[in-house]
């Protein structure tokens, strides 16, 4: 009877919301193919992968795919890489965007700032693959209008940046920050603008000049905001970006610039002799580590507040 | 009071002057490519550095717009664009509209559904194979099928659905309407910043993808312009611009590279600036909720 009456409320909730499940069903779809579906694939990094035999049909090997792994200097390689290339971006790149928001925020025409704001966000708005043209036009040695301006105006030879290991991650690092720190300051000049005028003015009252009311209440307002932040930027340190370096790099500088996605993509696609399993194993222990990241990530932040993404 | 109004006005010559210098690092790069693609051959030879153009020359685009590929995969950009932003702004606005309803039995467990794919994924090989299983390869619904929602968006534009006024929907409800002639006919008409937005990154996105074309598209009929500029200027560049200029027009490598950035560029530059104040809006409402 008790179950009778469950199933009579099921389906009564099911007709009521007929439209709204209707609704979501072409997302649920798609979440279900295109995120789901390769999951399965998982299941070759326990196998040695057969095409004739299919995902199912491959023999297992037990964790032979992964005790490889850990002997691979070149997986190593792309893992530290990962690694250093992501915390640099954010060491480096993370001040950029507050100090830009609070000097745009004391600029005194507003369409200056507005003006200001367009041309910061445009980098923002291109791909990797028109920006790695921008920036070979800029710095090629070959035909660079850096170099050939260096040369004809102060007589200096620059040094070869494109392709060179020295240069490769001060590039990688430079051209993140002057692609996304236009962006990034939205969600701080946001902040800015929602701090009570009340406390400036109690300020000026009590004679604090423009650099002091800086130090002392904008700063401290985006406080628990730069927290956040960062936080959610240390959860995303497995990804290191894999459409600036994919577009960037080359075999000269694998050494410095080689990171677990573009190791995955040689290993698995883009070989003579491919490795789908193998690459397979590296995508999971990629995946697997963001999944950790990202969960310390969430849980670090609940202790600032209640809400979680759910 | 003196020495604050002259201290304030230092800092904001100071801060102008910080401005107008970041303003030239961040512009010269891509004035530098305009100029490119508009000398000619030997002006760019003779000079060597050029930052206006003694004569403005064409050549560079009218190769571009006489080479049927580079042609065909302008239009098959605008394709992708164009009806990839409408099916992901469907399927994102229509997922979030019935996600944001409190009173959805099981909404719980799709909600969660959803955002699981944001913390866990098959990665880039099973997707690979998938995409072959589906036989997706060589169409051009590989660069549009598997990129309808982003799941990043889909939660923003939720929070946005939830944050409006309870109620809304009951006069229409007792009139008799259905929730998908709610959606279109009351909630989607006070969304316009939200859609604006989110159309905005949506169209970006299918505008600048080149992977998925790197993967699976072999068929040159079948390339968009970002694939076509990447084999131009990063791969194989003096191979794919002989092929371009085949038609024996002069030759100038650099000035068709160049020119192909900024056709590719334009686009981009003609819509954001339009939309400034809607996307600021969409992204700090996201944060915030987030």
């Amino acid at each position: 009877m008790a179950k009778k009456s469950w199933l009579s409320m099921v389906i009564k909730n099911l007709v009521r919301d007929r439209y709204l499940y209707l609704m979501i069903l072409p997302g649920i779809t798609f979440f279900s193919i295109f995120s789901y579906g390769p999951m399965y694939g998982l299941l070759l990094s326990f196998k040695d992968f057969k095409f004739n035999l299919g995902i199912w049909g491959s023999p297992w090997v037990g964790m032979d795919n992964f005790q490889k792994m850990f002997d691979d200097s070149d997986f190593w390689n792309a893992f530290n890489n990962t690694i250093i290339i992501s915390l640099g971006k954010l060491l480096f790149g993370f001040p950029f965007p507050i100090l830009l928001a609070i000097l745009l925020n004391e600029l005194r025409k507003k369409y200056f700032m507005r003006f200001m704001q367009s041309v910061l966000y445009l980098p923002y708005f291109l791909s990797w693959v028109i920006l790695a043209g921008v920036l070979l036009n800029l710095f090629s040695t070959t035909n660079g209008t850096l170099p050939k301006m260096f040369e004809a105006w102060f007589g200096i030879d620059m040094p070869q940046i494109m392709g060179n290991a020295d240069y490769f991650r001060p590039l990688v690092f430079i051209s993140q920050i002057w692609k996304t720190m236009g962006w990034d300051t939205i969600i701080y000049l946001a902040a800015i603008a929602g701090i009570s005028p009340s406390l400036h003015e109690a300020a000026v009252i009590d004679g604090a000049n423009r650099f002091q009311r800086i130090i002392h209440i904008t700063l401290p307002s985006l406080g628990f905001l730069i927290g956040v932040l960062f936080v959610l930027n240390v959860g995303g340190v497995m990804n290191a970006g894999f459409d600036q370096i994919f577009n960037l790099y080359d075999p000269g500088v694998y050494n410095v610039g080689d990171i677990l996605d573009t190791y995955i993509y040689r290993v698995g696609i883009a070989s003579i002799n491919i490795n789908i399993e193998y690459g397979v194993v590296v995508g999971l222990i990629k995946s697997v580590l963001n999944l950790l990241l990202l969960v310390a990530a969430n849980s670090a932040l609940k202790m600032f507040r209640k809400d979680s993404i759910f | 009071m003196r020495k604050k109004f002259n201290g304030g006005t230092v800092f904001d010559i100071l801060n102008v002057v910080f401005f107008l210098l970041l303003a030239v690092v961040m512009i010269f790069p891509f004035w530098n490519i305009l100029v490119t693609s508009l000398v000619s051959n030997d002006e760019y030879l003779s000079r060597p550095v050029i930052l206006w153009p003694k004569e403005f020359v064409f050549n560079s685009y009218e190769t571009i717009f006489e080479n049927r590929l580079m042609v065909r995969s302008f239009f098959n950009s605008v394709f992708i664009t164009v009806v990839g932003t409408i099916y992901s702004m469907l399927m994102t606005v229509m997922l979030a509209y019935g996600l944001s309803k409190d009173n959805l039995m099981w909404g719980k467990f799709f909600r969660v559904f959803v955002i699981i794919t944001m913390y866990f994924s098959g990665g880039l090989i099973p997707y690979y194979m998938l995409i072959r299983n589906l036989e997706l390869r060589d169409t051009i619904w590989v660069l549009i099928l598997p990129m309808a929602i982003n799941a990043w968006n889909y939660i923003i534009v939720r929070s946005f659905f939830r944050q409006l006024p309870e109620g809304l929907d009951e006069a229409a409800k007792i009139d008799g309407a259905n929730d998908i002639m709610i959606l279109f006919r009351i909630m989607l008409p006070i969304s316009a910043p939200v859609l604006a937005t989110f159309s905005l990154f949506y169209g970006v996105e299918y505008w600048n993808s080149w992977w998925y074309s790197l993967l699976f598209i072999t068929d040159s009929s079948l390339f968009p312009l970002q694939y076509v500029l990447r084999e131009l200027v990063l791969v194989n560049a003096t191979a794919a611009s002989k092929a371009l200029s085949a038609g024996g027009m002069n030759m100038f490598d650099q000035g068709i590279k160049m020119a192909t950035v900024v056709v590719a560029t334009v686009p981009i530059l003609c819509v954001y600036p339009f939309l400034q104040k809607y996307f600021t809006k969409g992204v700090t409402l996201g944060a915030i909720k987030e």
